[in-house]
Formats: C-alpha cells, structure tokens, sequence
C-alpha cells in the first residue's frame, strides 16, 4: 500500500509504503487463539481415549501457524519513507528490527533501477556521492517501475540492468 | 523516454515455460495448475468409475476379479476427494480470492507453490500403489481396520499419500486464511467480502481442525501395520470403533470442506445471472458457520450399526437432522435471490440451478439417512452411494464446473464456446440423474455398496446406471475440448462479460494483470 | 478379458423372470416382516413423503420465478435483499417439521434398542467369508456358505433365481419367538443384514453386539453382509428360514443326530478318492475365493497351493518358507504335518485364519488331502479324519 503526499508541490515530495494489512495484531492474536484452542480441544479430547499421536500432528500445524501469524505481526507496522523536501532527499525504513534515516543530497542523488535477466525490476536505490540506499522494498514489480519513473522525472537516473 | 523502454521491457516479465511453473509464485499461476492437476485426477478417477460401472453392467464377474475391483473402488474414492474435488477449490481459492479482496498475490507465496507441488508428489505415490504386489489399496477409502492392516505396500504407500496431501491442505489453509484476514482491501469489512471469500475462510478453518486428526488416524493404522502398536487390533485389545469415531469426526467436516466452497461459487453465480443482490447476505454468512460448527458434532451418524448405545444414537440424529436447517436457510436464500430478478440462462446459471436442485436431493437423502432405523436398513447400500453422489458430484463437481464457465472469460479474456458449454451441461445433468437416481431404488431394495457382483433383481437398474455413467464420463472429454478451446481463443471477454457481476475481480482487464492489484482498490 | 455374449444373454432372460418374483421391492423397501421392519417402513414412506412435499414447493416457486422473472421476457429486476421476517419464518418452519419428524423415530430407537425377555440365543460369527451360527441353548454349532456355484460367478453357467443369495445352511429359527443374535467376528468388521427384519449390526473383532427380532411369518428370507471385509465382501449371503417350532424342533433334533454322526465318521478310515471329492466340495466353498478353484491364487495377495509356482509376496513367502512351503521365490508343498497345522490355525499376520474350530475333523482331513493330489500336486499323501483328531487333542 502506498501514500503519496504532496507530489503536486514541485519542492515537497513524499511517498510513504507500507504493507496492507487489514488485520490488527489483537485481531492476529485472536484468530490464533480461535484456532489454537479448537485444535487443541480436540487433539486433547483425542488423546484421553488414547489416539495419542493427534498431538505432535496439532502442535506442528499450530507451529507452522504461529510462524505465519508472527510474520505478520512483526511486519505490521513497517514503512519505508521516502521524502524530498527542496535539495534534501530523507529515507527512512522502519521494521522491527532496525530503524533507519539517511539523508541524501538532492542535487546529487540519481535513481537506480535493477532489474532481473527476465525483466522483473528486482531493486530500486538512490545513489549520491558513491553511497547507495535501497527503496521500495514493500512494493512489487510494477509498483517500483511507477515510483522509478517518478523519482527520474524528480531527480537524474542512471539506469543500470 | 527510458522510463517507456523500462516499461516495455516489463512486460511478459516472469519466466516461461517448465520453469515458470515449477518455481512460481503468483496465485493466478498456482491456480492454474491445482485447476489442472484436480481435472486430470478427475479424468483419472473418473477412468477408474468407468470401470466399475463396466463391470457392474451386468450380475457375474467379466472383467475383474473382486481383488481389483475394490482397489478400483477404493481409489476412486480417495483420487476424486483429495485429488479432485479438493485441489479444484484450492484452484479457485488461488485464483480468486485475491482478486476479490484486492490483493496483489497471497499472504506467503512460496509456501503457496510448496503447498501445491506437495500434490502431484502424492498422486504419484498412490498411482504408483497401482504397480505394488497386489495392487492398490483395497480396503475402502475410509481404511477401516481390522480389514485395512491386513493389506501390503501399497496400502503404506496409501498411508504415506495421505499425510502429504494432509499437509499440503495445512499449508494451503493457513496461507487463505492469513491472505482473508491480512490482506483485505481498506474498507472491505468481514461483513462485506464476498461470500465465497466467507465460505473458504470458514472451509479453511474447518479444514486446520480436521487435519491433523485424520493424519493421526492413519498414522496409527501405521504403527499398528509395522510397529506392534495396538491401537485399533482387537488381538492385541486395540479398538477398531475407535478408529471409525477419530475417521468420522475428520470425515464428517471433510464433507462440508468439499461442498462449502461450492455454496460460495453458487453464491456468486445466482446474484449475477438474476440481476440482483444475494438475498440475505448476513444469514448466508451464519448459516455457513451453523454449518461448519454443527458439523463436529454429527460424526457418528456414520456409524449407526456399530452397536452404540440409544442415547448416541439420538443425540447424532438429533444434531444432524438440525443441520438441515442452515442448509434449507441456503436453499431458500438462493430462491429469494432469483425471485424478480431479470433471469437469463448462460451455461454457469443453468449449472447453479441444477446444483441447488440437485443438491437439495442429496440433502433430502440424508435428512432420510439421519433417521436412524431408516439408516439401519439404508447403510453401506446404495441408497448411501446415490446420496453422497448427489452431493459431491451435483452438489461440488457441478459447481465447479459452473465456476470455471462463470470466470473462464476473466482468466482467459476468451468467451468459451456458449453452445458446447450448453450441450455439456445438459449431458451431464441428464446422465447424472440416469447413472445415480436409480441407486436409490437398488440401495433401499437391498443391493450392499462395495461389491463387485449382485443379485439378479438388481440388473436393470445396473445396466441402466452403466449406460447413464458411460454418457456421463464421456460427457467430460467435451468439457476439457471447451476449456481449451475458450484458452486458445475465441470472442473477446470485455473486463465485465457478465452483466450482473460486481465483485472486485471484475474491474480488472480479462485477462487479469500479473499481480492483481498493485495498489489497493477504492471499496464503496 | 471380452464379456461373453453367449453367456450374457441367459443372464438377462434371467434376471428379467427372477424381478417378476422380487417387483414389490423394487423402488422402495422390502417387504417387511417383522413389527420394527414394519415401522421403519413407514417411517421412511413419511419422510419421503415430508421431503416430497417441502420440494414440491419450494422448487415450485424457484421455477416460477425462473419463468416468469425471466429477462427475455422483459421482467426488470428489484433490488431487495433482505426480509427479516420471512428469514426468521423459513429458519423456524424447518424446525418445527424436524420435530415432528424426531418424535416418532426417537419411540421407534427405543424399541429397537429393548433387547428384554428374548426366547432364544444364537451367537453369529462373521469370518471372511462365511457365517458361522452357534445355537447357544441347543449346542448346536455349524456354519452357513454362499452356495452359488463358481460356474455361475465365471459365467459359465446360467445363473439361478437366488444367485449370490444362497447358502448351504442357512441360520433356522422358529415363528412367533423373540431371538436374540449376538455378533462379533473373526477377523474384519462384518456386518450382519437382513433387510426384512429391519436387522443391520456390525459384527466386530474384540465385540460382542446384540440384536433382536421376531418372525412370525414362515419363510425364507435373504440379505448379505454390508460391510467390506475383502475380496469374498459380495460372496457371504444371510439366508434366515423361520418355522413354524415345530418343524423348527424337528429340524433341531436332526441337526443334533448329524452332528453325532460327524462325529462317528471322523472315527471311519477313507480311501483317497473318497477323501479327494468331500475335499474339492470344501475346498470350493472356504479356499477357492482366495486360493481359486485352480490353486493359483492371485498374485502377490493369495499364495498359490501349486508346487514350482512362483509368488511375489515376500513377507508372505516368508512365513511360508518357515513351515516349509517356500523356497527361493517359488511354492513347494511343504510335510503334511505343517500343512495340517496352517489349516487349522492360520498363519499369523496373514488373512490365512485358523479353520481348525469351523471345519470337522474329517472336513479337514479330506481338504489336505484334496490340496496335496490335486492341479499337478501328486504327492499321493492321505489324511485321516483320526490323525486330526489326534492332533487337536494335543494341541487343541
Ligand atoms: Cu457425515
Ligand atoms: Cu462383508
């Protein structure tokens, strides 16, 4: 999901990702432990009349569960910011385990595009002065493309493959 | 100007050919191929019903001995539940759910391509059973023990089958059920999703309850085959009943799990066809969870002739017949739907008609099968085939056929062939009901399930049934020359081919971009 | 394999004559002769009839609107979506009709369920595939095989009115009298079925089950058995004959002065042949459904009884080779004594069961006998009912 402020001020550009998620971590919490409770009545009810071996195949589904769940919990409230205010270009990422906020110099910062040998634009970066900092890391494909066509109209390119 | 090149340059940008569909992670792809790999497990079992009904056409044996005769039935079973029925909803649950949520892809991709290349790995496994000493599996597909631990290898094989699939129904559920609740478009409330959207996420819950119970299940016919364990062996004073209550209480939701998602295509089709919104959305919603809850506490109405006490046998009569009440609630939404509605009847209609129709006489069947005294005369007879045929193959076989002609034109971006989808449907409808509605008369006239020879009063109806089944297996080579031909061309779908239709997949282009919606989509 | 028209036409002559016997029963229920038979009978025509009539009308009104909604017509849809109050009425309505329905079968479980003051006892045993009766009151044990000859199954004969539901004893019980079945089985789930009592119960390894029934109609009466078990699944018939009691006493008595002389004539010496011909007709009934009526069994599930014939089951070949009946992939006929002891107790771990407790001792002796001298076995050895005798007072 991506919020675009500003980008009809020729100074004032920001662009902020984030993934789209309708679910809130309560909400991840509570259909974990819908599921989790279900399954494991079962599997329990089963195992006090004997059929034992229901718990180990209850307890890897609900890890496999518990995994998808905290993957999406932990990403809920990343971003990846991208501001250009007059000669400053910021970028800031946040995800849970780092937080960062680099500052480019806008006259100097050029896009740079990558791209798979089957076309798939696989990275986006700006690049100033030999330093380079990755964008767009929640957008797919196309999504790069658009902020990359964007971002050149802004800033220089320099296209690479 | 090098923003265009790039741009050009995007296009067609994923791999192609063998590559693109081993490594793939886009849901339209991964749809595609569970859609293909369940057709061909269709044709497969199909294959496998063809002969029989060939020898069933007349009382003697002619063409099998009784030994390959139950691995016939028994396979036909198994390939058409968990390689048929089941990875065709998958199929559609890849296809559409994002594009009806207004997703670009699903929550896990690469756990999507996993969960569907564990498929063909199993199929294998049990096409292979086929070569073993002794052939396949013979022993039903409801395994019961003592009879399923006297088999050899295959019957392992049949074991180690189901626990792949078993998984890969795992991974599948958990990644619908992660894209439903995460990646809904804003706006798109749990009350607003389209129902086929409700009717997967509850079968997928269903589907993370019932699981791991039928992997235990077979597990302990396992360890009870090659590890001394005694968990069903009456001789070591295991408990065979025991078994047939964890098979069941899988079972049982197992039937909801394969007719649910059909519910969902049902919903989709009517509203579009009558012009007019689905009638009670909000009781379509509750009558899928009564459903769905419901269906845990009826299992043992499978197993009335096991010798339970009366009080059991009550209470899963009781809890079963209350199911035919979010059924019927169903039924009547659909009716309501259609009611003043500006009706027309392409091929996905005519199909959803015959479905609820056909449908409410599987359901009719077993409101009769929940009696119990009546089940005492009626179990394992035919009359319990002709039920379980009217709902997996009218109730879920035709609704998946009503689907794919209904969203064929947005995959393709071809019309199909109108005139052959037509003759296709009313082939199968026909010859549905001549293979299958006589089952009922034989079943209550006492003609037992699962054998390969029957008495002389039951040879009319046999040959008839024979007849009906040959037209109707043949009658599924015309859809598979539909399909490809609506692939490989014809009329151009517009983005909305379908006039009554207002789900989000149909403000896309037909067909649908790579990633389907790169940006979240306005919801109203 | 092509299906034999020679031998199909006979068959549908056949069966065309043989439902003229069987037309009352063929789009509902059979007739029923006992009281519960009788009530789930009617019980069923007032579902059906319930069921009918909900379809009646609600397809009714679905088809009207399918004709006359139609767009081709030029009918403008309306744009409702909800109505609160049919909804509540179509989800209550149900319910109602569901209790009506529950009432009368929950008194009709009930019934079925007394097994109180019952006149008689017969234990049935369900073994793959045949049923075994013991007369619990009387002593009287013996057990019941499809009687349908092999030619019949193979299309080599025209088939009779009663094919496939016909058996050599059939269980006898006398009119009027409560009996009372107890069932378990041998090996697999059986399930024993006769649909005009109204009677199905699962017979269960490790289980006893009870049912009940009265007849007071005398008669012949025919279901089969209802649960897979196997290969022989369609091949185990129930046949019941009710008496009037007494022709069931006569019938009782002669059954007790059979089983005096079986036990008489496993006393007698019997010359080869004479063994070879009582055993071909056992061995037809009990082996031929697994071991074929040409000894060679099928392949990789049921060993063959040929020596020199090969065999691919290795676990199978490997219990064999123990008692000397395998060797190097291939069946030899193993010493006599090992031969007599597979066949009355089985070999573990296999679907060979014991048959010692179901067959006399002379059955025996004339089966080993039969299996040794025949399909190119020439070993010329012979049994002698006493051997078997000898044998099972030692080892029981
Ligand atoms: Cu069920
Ligand atoms: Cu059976």
């Amino acid at each position: 999901m991506v919020d675009v402020s500003g980008s009809t001020s020729s100074v004032h550009y920001s662009i902020t990702a984030r993934p789209n998620c309708s679910l809130s971590p309560a909400g991840t919490l509570c259909a974990f432990c819908i599921i989790a409770f279900v399954t494991l009545a079962v599997a329990l009810a089963f195992t006090l009349l004997g059929a034992w071996p229901i718990l180990p195949f209850a307890g890897l589904e609900l890890l496999i569960l518990w995994f998808c769940f905290r993957h999406i919990w932990r990403h809920a409230h990343d971003y990846e910011r991208l501001t250009i205010d007059d000669h400053k270009v910021i970028v800031e990422k946040h995800d849970p385990t780092c937080d960062s906020h680099v500052e480019l110099n806008g006259y100097w910062a050029a896009v740079v595009l990558e791209f798979m040998p089957d076309g798939d634009c696989r990275r986006l970066a700006l690049r100033s002065h030999g330093k380079e900092i990755e964008f767009g890391r929640l957008l797919n494909s196309e999504e790069k493309l658009d902020l990359g066509r964007v971002l050149q109209s802004r800033l220089g390119s320099y296209p690479t493959t | 100007m090098a923003t265009t090149t790039l741009h050009d340059a995007h296009h067609d940008a994923h791999p192609t050919g063998v590559m693109r569909w081993l490594t793939s992670t886009n849901h339209k792809d991964i749809g595609t191929l569970y859609l293909w790999f369940s057709f061909i497990m269709f044709l497969f079992a199909g294959g496998l019903a063809m002969l029989i009904r060939a020898e069933l056409f007349q009382p003697g044996l002619q063409f099998f001995q009784p030994n390959l005769f139950n691995q016939f039935t028994t396979m036909h079973g198994l390939i058409m539940i968990f390689g048929a029925i089941m990875p065709a909803f998958v199929g559609f649950a890849n296809w559409q759910i994002p594009m009806m949520i207004g997703a670009p892809d699903m929550a896990f991709p690469r756990l999507n391509n996993w969960s569907f290349w564990l498929l063909p790995a199993a199929a294998s496994l049990l096409l292979m059973s086929f070569l073993m000493p002794g052939g396949a599996a013979a022993g039903g597909w409801t395994m019961y023990p003592p009879l399923f631990i006297q088999g050899g290898m295959s019957y392992d094989m049949t074991i180690f089958a189901i626990h792949i699939m078993g998984l890969s129904s795992i991974i599948g559920s958990i990644n619908i059920i992660t894209t439903i609740l995460n990646m809904r478009t804003p706006g798109m409330t749990m009350m607003k999703m389209p129902i086929f959207v409700w009717t997967w996420l509850i079968t997928a819950f269903l589907l993370l309850s019932a699981m791991p119970v039928l992997a235990s299940a077979v597990t302990m016919l396992l360890t009870d085959r090659h590890f001394g364990t005694y968990f069903f062996n009456a001789a070591g004073g295991g408990d065979p009943v025991m078994f047939q209550h964890i098979f069941w209480f899988f079972g049982h939701p197992e039937v909801y799990i394969m007719i649910l998602p059909a519910f969902g295509i049902l919903s989709s089709i009517i509203p579009t066809f009558s012009r007019k919104p689905l009638f009670g959305y909000d009781s379509m919603v509750y009558a899928t969870a009564a459903i769905a809850l419901l269906s845990f506490l009826v299992w043992a109405h499978h197993m009335f002739t096991v010798g339970m006490p009366a009080a059991s046998q009550l209470f899963f009569m009781y809890a079963t017949m209350l199911i035919a009440i979010p059924t019927g609630v169903k039924v009547f939404n659909w009716t309501a739907t259609m009611w003043r509605g500006s009706i027309t009847f392409e091929t996905p209609m005519l199909f959803a008609i015959a479905v609820v129709c056909l449908f409410t006489i599987g359901g009719f069947s077993g409101l009769v099968l929940a009696i119990v005294p009546v089940d005492i005369q009626l179990q394992d007879t035919y009359y319990v085939v002709a039920h379980f045929h009217y709902v997996l193959f009218s109730g879920a076989a035709m609704s998946i056929m009503a689907g794919v002609y209904y969203w064929l034109p947005k995959w393709t971006g071809h019309m199909y062939d109108e005139r052959l989808g037509k003759i296709h449907f009313w082939l199968t409808t026909i010859a549905f009901n001549v293979t299958f509605f006589p089952m009922h008369f034989i079943g209550l006239a006492g003609m037992p399930r699962r054998i390969p020879d029957y008495a002389l009063q039951f040879a009319e109806f046999n040959m008839l049934q024979s007849i009906g089944s040959f037209v109707l297996g043949a009658s599924q080579l015309l859809f598979l020359y539909t399909v490809i031909k609506c692939i490989r061309g014809g009329a151009t779908a517009g983005d909305r081919p379908w006039e009554g239709a207002d789900s989000l997949e149909w403000t896309l282009t037909s067909p649908p971009p790579y990633h389907s919606f790169q940006t979240a989509p306005a919801f109203k | 394999m092509p299906c034999n028209i020679r031998s199909a036409l006979p068959t549908i002559t056949i069966s065309l004559s043989a439902t003229s016997a069987y037309a009352d029963f063929r789009f509902n229920l059979q007739p029923a002769v006992t009281p519960i038979a009788t009530e789930i009978y009617d019980l069923h025509n007032l579902i059906l009839l319930v069921c009918l009539a909900i379809f009646i009308v609600v397809f009714g009104v679905m088809f009207y609107a399918l004709y006359k909604h139609r767009k081709s017509v030029g009918h403008s849809p309306a744009q409702f979506s909800h109505n609160t109050k049919l909804e509540v009425v179509w989800t209550i309505i149900p319910f109602f009709i569901l209790v009506g329905m529950a009432y009368p079968t929950t008194q009709t479980i009930l019934r079925m369920k007394t097994v109180e003051n019952t006149d008689m006892s017969i234990k049935v045993t369900g073994r793959q595939w045949y049923w075994e009766y013991e007369y619990m009151d009387a002593g009287v044990n013996y057990v019941s095989n499809l009687a349908t000859p092999r030619d019949q199954i193979d299309n080599k004969a025209a088939k009779t009115p009663h094919y496939l539901l016909e058996v050599d004893q059939p269980m006898v019980v006398p009119t009027g009298k409560k009996v009372r079945l107890l069932l378990t089985a041998s090996d697999v789930i059986h399930s024993w079925w006769i649909p005009a009592f109204g009677v199905k119960q699962d017979a269960i390894p490790g289980f006893i089950n009870e049912a009940w029934f009265q007849v007071d109609k005398p008669g012949i009466y025919r279901g089969q058995c209802a649960e897979l078990c196997g290969v022989g699944h369609g091949f185990m018939p129930i046949v019941v004959e009710a008496k009037p009691q007494e022709e069931y006493d006569a019938w009782l008595k002669n059954q007790k002065a059979q089983l005096a002389a079986t036990a008489e004539a496993a006393t007698k010496d019997y010359t080869l042949d004479e063994l070879k011909t009582r055993g071909e007709t056992i061995f037809n009934s009990r082996c031929a459904a697994c071991h074929q009526a040409n000894g060679q069994g099928i392949p990789g599930v049921f060993p063959p009884l040929v020596g020199g014939a090969a065999f691919a089951n290795q676990d199978t070949l490997k219990r064999l080779a123990e008692r000397g009946f395998a060797k190097d992939g291939k069946i030899v006929l193993g010493p006599k004594d090992k031969h007599l002891d597979i066949v009355m107790h089985g070999i573990p771990g296999t679907a060979m069961q014991g048959l010692g407790a179901q067959m006399t001792d002379l059955e025996v002796a004339a089966v080993i006998t039969y299996e040794r001298n025949s399909w190119g076995n020439k070993t010329g050895d012979m049994l002698q009912p006493k051997e078997v005798a000898a044998v099972r007072k030692s080892k029981g």
